[in-house]
């Protein structure tokens, strides 16, 4: 085994970059890869080692398992927060939701209208948009490295964690819900239509999932940021 | 031996062995290891190994790791307790399949050998 050039690294990230792949996750994978196998031969068998690589390695073949990598990742994410969610429901953090569940039925029943839309609304919305920020600053952070050798500058490819958008997807989950289900039908004039006791138990059910969401996100985020570019 | 619709179909019970054994290991390893223990007969390509990995990763099967290597990262696989569990039971799968497949092959054994 023997240490590579520089030339012979610039010539490895040169080939990499022709595959036109985003995922960090996966370049950092092929990288390895290439520098393991290629540390194993001499600097005259270096050129038809590469090309072998790079054959197997093929453009398509890479679109293909980066699809796939979306993928599984995307499976990862959800049956991570699927089981931090049935442990809410599960002792002893069922303590926590049956309390969650009692202060949103106090809040409703004794704070005045614009109190509540703050604390049940705006406080978890503003979370998840910080929550986003604090994601994406990390996952800028984490991938700095990758995307130094494989990024826009060098590629004209904007390289990005798989795992990081996955997550972004899913912490802005509940912003698709707040519109369809708050602004569609006061845009619509269907609000009138619903009875003042229907629209406490809604805000305390929306409230709530809001808030187990952002407490899984974060769990499954604190995870998975031990392991992965997020 | 070096039939890959054979390997693919194992390859999973392959992957999950090889990690029982050495706790952690990354992608080219993996396939030097398959390489050396098999003295060349096998070679796992990387269309294929690098997806089972994943798809494992996905399944709950795996853990990762990852280390900075030489100004480079590299992600080790790992198995996590869901993944201990069915090394055996894909071990026991793949033994019987085996034992089965003996006695296709050679027809005059006796139907209660056990291998």
């Amino acid at each position: 085994m023997r240490k590579l050039t520089d030339k012979e690294l610039q010539a490895i990230q040169d080939s990499i970059r022709k595959k036109e792949i985003h995922a960090a996750e996966l370049l950092a994978e092929i990288y390895d890869h290439y520098i393991s196998h290629l540390e194993n031969y001499s600097k005259k068998e270096f050129e038809s080692e590469l090309e072998n690589l790079d054959q197997k390695w093929s453009y398509a073949y890479c679109h293909k398992i980066q699809h796939e990598l979306n993928k599984n990742i995307n499976k990862t994410i959800r049956k991570t927060q699927w089981s931090l969610i049935k442990s809410y429901f599960s002792w002893p953090k069922m303590a926590f939701t049956l309390l969650l569940v009692a202060i949103l039925a106090l809040i409703v029943n004794t704070l005045t209208w614009h109190l509540q839309v703050l604390i049940l609304f705006i406080l978890p919305l503003v979370y998840i948009v910080a929550f986003s920020i604090i994601l994406m600053v990390r996952t800028r952070k984490k991938t700095k490295g990758i995307r130094a050798l494989f990024g826009f500058s060098k590629s004209g490819i904007l390289v990005r964690s798989v795992f990081s958008n996955q997550f972004l997807n899913y912490v802005a989950l509940p912003l698709h819900f707040y519109n369809l289900f708050l602004n569609l039908p006061r845009v619509l004039g269907w609000d009138k239509y619903v009875p003042d006791y229907l629209v406490n138990y809604l805000s305390i059910a929306f409230c709530f999932m809001l808030v187990i969401h952002s407490l899984s996100s974060y769990e499954a985020w604190k995870l998975k940021s031990k392991t992965a570019f997020v | 031996m070096s039939n890959n619709n054979l390997i693919k179909g194992s390859l999973q019970t392959i992957i999950l062995k090889l990690l029982e054994e050495n706790e952690k290991m990354y992608g080219y390893e993996i396939t030097q290891k398959v390489k050396e223990l098999t003295a060349g007969e096998i070679k796992i390509t990387e269309g294929a190994l690098y997806p089972a990995l994943h798809k494992l990763e996905a399944e709950g099967l795996l853990s990762t790791e990852i280390q900075q290597v030489d100004n480079r990262v590299r992600k080790y696989y790992s198995l996590t307790k869901d993944g201990q569990k069915e090394v055996h039971s894909k071990m026991s799968e793949l033994q019987s399949f085996v034992e089965n497949l003996q006695r296709i092959i050679n027809p005059g054994l006796n139907p209660e050998l056990k291998f």
